[in-house]
């Protein structure tokens, strides 16, 4: 045998064993995936910057969502494209160009008011539908025919906050702090028309940056009119809302705080502490006390996998919005329509009515916004405690300045 | 009182900016080049802050020594590493200065990697008082802002004026030709300025973190502030820096009195930008850059 062959008949023996072995798993998975159609969505999340605390939240709820939705089917396999917005509307429009463009995505979930208002254009021009599950930003109702909300609004939250000051507890003075972008601005101009039509005075209204490192001339602007103050509202989220209401309280601002669902957030706890306590807010409610199966499911998986501390809001509501967008799917199979924008926007018009977590039905009105119940609830020792839903208004009224 | 509160405000604001402009202005002195990666030495102090109280459990005293040496540990390190390696290869400032800016986008990166995005926030119940003096409040953190400002000033005052160390470093800020004539060892005072300015940021780094918590995005803030400050004290000017570090958190919070708070973030800058153009090289500047380019 010559030399050559020597070295190259074991070479190749090892390198079909190593194939073989390596090859293995994959091919299995391979066949697995072969027997399933796949499909893809695009989810343009703020997984870093002012916003990056919840992006994670949203992330895993999407592929959590995913999987069990995997598990459960012989011929549908869902794939999630994510990439990070940074909650900046000009980074947002990149990352939605290159999930449309290079990786084909038909349906993008995203996050930011403002990321949305900057790439609602694009999704129009692209005749891609884009499902909406955590941005609250009033103007976002009925904004484009391509743009789906299923998430409380805040101009609901602000209407409902503001009937419940007045009538339930009869306040008739309140302070705002607000976050200076589409978010706060927007629930702002919401609560002060809602607000002053009952008859409510608003003593103060200050606006702080996202990310600002402190809020104490926001505090101390407040203060100066603390006597003729009844109640403090908060529209921020997270870190800075947690930063407000720790520092108006150092201040000696002792009146009652409210928050939209933006203040629903372990940060906004990590930093107010028990500054907090007693703060009453609004936000998207999910039964998940409910014996449904999808219910079951979720809190059985969730619990596998992280424990027991209580699931974030937006973890949730992007859970619900990867169950949509698989009843969306179902629909075109049924119908044997092909998986693009044009086609998933149509079933989401035919269909309407979807089944969504906590035992609810989801059903998109004719402003594509979904009416979805809202809870007051309040902090007490720590933690969010739910204590009512609240029915939202029969109909919501796009408006509020641009 | 609105006026009274604000100034009070911005007085502590400005304090605890005061550590990280001398430790700015002291770094861009004698190294001749803006030190972005002074925002990742804040943020990693900061970090460091929470681990120490947090998950290992140290008291309070203990973290408030050893933070500025941990603080300082990393400058130095960096300026062994990084900056040395690229100085020996005789780099252009503008490459030093995209090396730090590297530093601080690798940093920050790295801690949100690390720690995610969620602020992380010690529970440091000895810190957490506010007082009422009339109708002016502040709490201990601001308090401790100010005297750690003060004590961080005098502090640097003392080494830079009484020490050999401070005089090589004060040579090198001048004239770094001149400084090795008559003997400064310029690879010391470099070394040494990079500890002592990155050590200036681990008190307003612990009263960061006690305070309203960590997370990746704080870094930029801070240094963004602490250039703003050196260039409105006078450019490598300690004393200078200090003052800086005051009028910017004064002029942050002042004007809000009467102008509606949408202009905070802009109202440290249009004071600035008067300032500078009343009084181009800051209330302390020499004419340090001018006489090196």
């Amino acid at each position: 045998m010559k030399p050559s062959i020597r070295i190259l008949v074991p070479a190749l023996l090892i390198g079909i064993m190593l194939a073989v072995g390596v090859l293995q798993p994959v091919s299995t998975k391979a066949r697995d995936l072969q027997a399933k159609k796949s499909y893809h969505a695009g989810a343009n999340l703020c997984l870093t910057g002012a916003a990056g605390e919840l992006g994670g939240h949203m992330r895993d709820g999407m592929l959590l969502a995913a999987n069990n939705l995997n598990k459960a089917s012989k011929t549908t396999h869902l794939v999630v494209d994510v990439e990070d917005s940074a909650a900046n509307p000009q980074q947002g429009v990149t990352v939605f160009n290159d999930l449309i463009q290079n990786r084909n995505d038909q349906v993008v979930f995203t996050c930011g008011t403002s990321v949305i208002q900057a790439t609602l254009s694009l999704a129009e021009r692209a005749k891609v539908l884009m499902l909406n599950t955590s941005a609250g930003g009033p103007d976002l109702i009925g904004a484009s025919p391509w743009l789906f909300n299923d998430f409380i609004n805040t101009r609901l939250e602000a209407q409902m906050m503001a009937n419940y000051m007045w009538k339930t507890l009869k306040l008739k003075t309140a302070a705002v702090d607000y976050r200076s972008d589409a978010y706060g601005s927007e629930t702002y101009d919401a609560f002060k028309s809602a607000w002053s039509k009952l008859g409510g005075k608003i003593t103060a209204a200050v606006s702080h940056d996202i990310n600002a490192p402190d809020q104490l001339a926001q505090v101390a602007k407040i203060k100066a009119v603390s006597s003729s103050t009844q109640a403090l509202y908060i529209m921020s989220a997270g870190r800075d809302a947690g930063i407000f209401i720790k520092e108006a309280r150092d201040a000696g601002l002792n009146q009652p705080m409210f928050g939209i669902d933006g203040v629903v957030s372990q940060a906004t706890l990590d930093v107010a502490g028990s500054a907090a306590e007693g703060m009453k807010y609004t936000s998207a409610y999910y039964n998940l006390n409910s014996k449904d199966a999808i219910t079951k499911e979720f809190n059985k998986t969730y619990r596998a996998k992280y424990g027991s501390v209580a699931p974030n809001t937006y973890f949730t509501s992007y859970y619900e919005g990867v169950l949509i967008w698989s009843q969306l799917i179902t629909y075109l199979q049924k119908h044997h329509l092909a998986y693009n924008g044009t086609n998933l926007r149509l079933a989401l018009l035919k269909q309407k009515t979807f089944q969504g977590l906590g035992g609810s039905k989801v059903t998109f009105g004719k402003n594509g916004s979904a009416k979805i119940p809202a809870a007051l609830g309040v902090v007490t020792n720590g933690a969010f405690t739910f204590l009512k839903t609240i029915k939202p208004p029969k109909k919501p009224k796009k408006g509020g300045k641009k | 009182m609105l006026e009274l509160q604000l100034f009070v405000n911005g007085l502590a604001v400005g304090s605890l900016g005061a550590g990280l402009a001398m430790g700015f202005t002291l770094i861009l002195g004698v190294h001749r080049f803006w030190h972005l990666a002074h925002g990742a030495v804040y943020l990693w102090a900061a970090y460091l802050t929470y681990i120490l109280l947090a998950t290992l459990g140290l008291p309070f005293l203990a973290v408030f020594i050893l933070i500025p040496l941990i603080a300082g540990t990393l400058g130095g390190l960096l300026e062994l590493t990084i900056y040395h390696y690229l100085r020996v290869r005789r780099v252009h400032p503008m490459v030093m200065l995209l090396a730090s800016m590297g530093v601080y986008i690798a940093a920050s990166n790295f801690a949100g990697l690390l720690f995610g995005f969620d602020p992380r926030v010690p529970v440091t119940p000895t810190l957490d008082h506010a007082y009422q003096v009339g109708a002016i409040s502040f709490t201990l953190v601001e308090i401790l802002a100010v005297l750690l400002g003060l004590l961080s000033f005098g502090l640097l005052q003392f080494i830079l004026g009484r020490t050999r160390v401070g005089l090589e470093m004060r040579a090198t800020m001048l004239d770094e030709d001149m400084a090795t004539v008559v003997g400064a060892h310029l690879s010391r005072a470099r070394l040494l300025s990079m500890v002592l300015g990155s050590a200036l940021v681990g008190w307003p780094a612990l009263l960061q973190t006690v305070d309203t918590g960590v997370q990746p995005s704080i870094g930029l803030n801070a240094v963004l502030i602490a250039a703003v400050a050196a260039i409105a004290g006078g450019l490598g000017s300690v004393e200078g820096a200090y003052l800086g570090a005051l009028l910017v958190g004064v002029a942050e919070m002042l004007p809000l009195a009467v102008l509606p708070t949408e202009w905070q973030s802009a109202t440290a800058f249009i004071v600035l930008i008067i300032f500078v153009l009343i009084r181009p090289t800051g209330f302390f500047g020499r004419t340090l850059w001018s006489a090196r380019t």
